[in-house]
């Protein structure tokens, strides 16, 4: 017997109470699940049926949602290091380093490390806001945004000591520093969007 | 091919001696995925989204070469197993 299209929406639900969270897994699992489903000829109350297949399979579920998500993972970070290697990039690191350089002739040091902190927060908010507002609008959230979500974390930390290195270190230092800093946090808002873009084409049929 | 179908024809084909279970069967096919020796399109069928796979180009070069290992590997421990004297190799 076909399963119901009220049927999928109970299987995906039952899905993310097991905590798959995501589109691109939950997707072919919602299917999988269905299938089998399917497969048994329809038998007994189907709440019944989907209970006891999440029960038996809860193991192999939450082991499929790790593993795909390191792999979506491992893809975001290949995808993030090859979008590094483009002219793009290289023309945003450029523009920064020379506005930063041209902002320097006219700020004292302090004003300069302070402009620049809010340079890398601002290109921290731009690469933050897909996935936030996706979570936010409880909107499909897709593995590999795991893969970057660390980047920011790695990077901020330092950035604020950074404000009071100004003693320790060259102000050219520094600003190139906030530069490189901020590049890497708009290429994972490129790299996000290029990511995003290729998923709902795979996935909006 | 998509992931039940996988499955169900493993387990056809081995008169249900191998079982592949979710937990080993998608991380394996997105990884290939991402490897770029599976291509996926993805359709709607029956109320939901089904993702189908198919080999690359490389994908099936991959095969090949995969199979001659394997069939190698077999030759190798069959050898082992039964060994049938060799003659020049007799002390």
């Amino acid at each position: 017997m076909k399963i119901t299209e009220v049927e999928i929406a109970k299987i995906n639900a039952a899905l993310i109470k097991a905590g798959i969270n995501y589109a691109d897994i939950r997707m072919e699992l919602t299917d999988h699940i269905a299938a089998a489903l399917e497969q048994e000829d329809g038998h007994g109350d189907f709440n019944h049926r989907l209970k006891g297949y999440m029960l038996n399979h809860k193991k192999d579920i939450r082991k499929m949602n790790f593993a795909a998500m390191r792999v979506a993972g491992a893809g975001s970070l290949k995808a993030f290091a090859a979008n590094l290697l483009t002219l793009r990039i290289l023309l945003v690191a450029t523009t920064l380093l020379a506005g930063a350089k041209l902002a320097s002739q006219y700020l004292d040091n302090s004003d300069m490390v302070f402009l620049m902190f809010n340079v890398f927060s601002a290109s921290t908010v731009l690469c933050s806001y897909r996935p936030v507002m996706n979570m936010l609008r409880k909107k499909a959230d897709y593995s590999f945004t795991h893969g970057l979500g660390f980047i920011p974390a790695v990077l901020f930390f330092p950035s604020i000591y950074m404000m009071r290195w100004l003693e320790s270190f060259n102000v050219d230092y520094i600003i190139l520093y906030y530069t490189a800093a901020s590049v890497l946090a708009l290429n994972i808002y490129f790299t996000t969007h290029k990511l995003f873009a290729n998923y709902k084409k795979q996935y909006y049929v | 091919m998509y992931g039940y179908e996988i499955t169900q024809k493993v387990k056809l084909i081995t008169n249900g001696e191998l079982a592949i279970t979710e937990g080993a069967l998608y991380p394996a096919l997105h990884k290939m995925e991402a490897d770029g020796l599976l291509d996926v399109e993805v359709q709607k069928v029956d109320n939901r989204l089904r993702k189908y796979y198919k080999l690359t180009e490389s994908g099936t070069k991959e095969t090949v070469n995969r199979l001659a290992e394997l069939e190698d590997f077999i030759r190798n421990m069959q050898s082992l197993v039964s060994p049938t004297p060799n003659p020049d190799l007799q002390f």
